[in-house]
């Protein structure tokens, strides 16, 4: 498997077409990580395609020997941040999206049940501050060790641990405080 | 241990990140204080929930626009530079009939896939789930659909476009058979291609395969073959891997060879070491 950073090695030496095999190997993630974030599907897409449009514009700023997925989102993170300045989105959009109901028509009875756990469950990360979201989407779901969060955020590793467990912990305040179930779920 | 500083430890001992003789502190405590152990619980489904969602696969817009992106940055690229030739035949819009019958074979069996397996999950009584098709079925069909994606692959390796020809070869990542066919058009990508990222691609794809005789002894000779230094360096790494002792030839020729680049010199010494 080539690295990613050969990959991004490349990129930058001017040869474009390699970041087809880094969009490939990214890009459902980034969508992800980017719909976690704003809540809705339209948005994510074409945040997703502009981050891939940043990373070829601004190539020359990849340093060799710097992990590339680190570097990815930390350009991910800024060109979020700079949507959330020009607007602020509603997670309810997410769920009346057409397309995300259309795939959810297929889903058999016990995965309609799962839907609703994860509506619960973004909901009350919806309802976090924006930076401790950012964190927890980032931890929990993009599956960076905290070393990794540090490098992309630009903050020291324990700075970032003591803010994750304080997220975590707001979380599970207002998550069952919505739910109303009070821990009683296992 | 009192009920702020356990429940303050609560997120760390969730990931285990606490020390043990802490751990134990807060453990015991939890057994004592059914405040904490319900704070406790809760942050264990809570846990369960994130790893319960599962992520959404975005629409097919989402490439289109990628590739159309990424061909106009390429042009305002190349505006700067002196073009080259393209060697690459535009056979592609020659086989459109045959990928039209390729395409509407693909979807008829992945619509067969699917009612399969809408009918293989949902019982009639809305309990158990009740397997109506029989597995041999799906089997079947999956072998199928690999061919087809193998066919299909093969034929959109020949386009003009770099970046087509390395989502094409792409394609192919997750097939289990490798057939002639495609590991003919594989190795011709991996040897011809007068774009260096495809042939990358194509040895990605190849070293999935390394431990069939015929795909390794083609990675062997094709060492001889390429002239990109990071061609060479990724064979040379990838002999060392497989611990392929044949390749100590092909790699002292590098060696031996004036017009290898120094980085690629400083490989291969390294890469007979450690093929002795």
């Amino acid at each position: 498997m080539i690295s990613d950073e050969i990959l991004m090695l490349s990129v930058k030496n001017g040869t474009l077409d390699s970041l087809a095999p880094l969009f490939e190997r990214h890009h459902v993630r980034l969508f992800n990580f980017f719909l976690r974030l704003t809540g809705n599907r339209e948005t994510s897409e074409d945040l997703t395609q502009s981050l891939f449009q940043r990373i070829l514009r601004f190539r020359h700023t990849y340093k060799e020997g710097h992990p590339f997925r680190s570097w990815m989102y930390r350009v991910a993170r800024n060109l979020h941040a700079d949507h959330y300045r020009k607007n602020k989105v509603r997670a309810e959009e997410f769920y009346e999206e057409t397309d995300y109901s259309r795939q959810t028509e297929r889903l058999a009875a016990d995965e309609m049940e799962k839907k609703e756990r994860k509506r619960s469950l973004l909901e009350a990360l919806d309802r976090l501050p924006p930076e401790q979201k950012e964190l927890l989407v980032l931890s929990r779901f993009e599956g960076f060790k905290y070393e990794e969060i540090s490098q992309i955020k630009g903050i020291s590793v324990a700075a970032i641990k003591v803010r994750v467990h304080r997220a975590m912990g707001l979380l599970r305040e207002i998550y069952f405080e919505t739910t109303g179930e009070g821990g009683k779920k296992s | 241990m009192k009920c702020q500083e356990a429940s303050s430890q609560l997120a760390g001992l969730l990931e285990n990140s606490l020390e043990t003789t802490l751990a134990d502190e807060v453990h015991q405590h939890l057994g004592q204080c059914e405040n904490c152990r319900e704070e406790w619980e809760q942050y264990k489904v809570l846990m369960a929930e994130f790893e319960a969602v599962e992520d959404v696969q975005p629409g097919p817009r989402l490439r289109e626009n990628f590739l159309s992106m990424l061909e106009i940055e390429k042009s305002v690229l190349e505006q700067a530079e002196p073009k080259k030739s393209n060697l690459v035949e535009p056979v592609f819009w020659k086989h459109a009939f045959l990928m039209g019958k390729i395409a509407a074979g693909l979807s008829l069996l992945l619509g067969g896939m699917w009612i399969g397996k809408q009918q293989a999950t949902i019982a009639p009584g809305g309990d158990a789930p009740v397997k109506i098709v029989d597995n041999t079925v799906v089997t079947g069909l999956r072998t199928e659909m690999d061919a087809m994606k193998q066919m299909m692959a093969i034929y959109m390796m020949d386009q003009r476009s770099a970046s087509k020809r390395i989502q094409a070869v792409s394609y192919t990542d997750d097939i289990s058979i490798l057939s002639p066919d495609l590991f003919e058009a594989l190795l011709r990508r991996l040897n011809q291609d007068d774009n260096v990222n495809v042939r990358l691609a194509s040895l990605n794809s190849l070293t999935r395969f390394a431990n069939q005789e015929n795909v390794r002894a083609a990675l062997l000779d094709s060492l001889s073959r390429q002239t990109n230094p990071l061609m060479q360096i990724m064979l040379i790494n990838l002999m060392v891997e497989m611990d392929e002792k044949r390749a100590r030839g092909p790699i002292q020729e590098l060696l031996d060879n004036a017009v290898t680049p120094l980085e690629v010199k400083g490989k291969a010494l390294q890469g007979l070491g450690q093929l002795l």
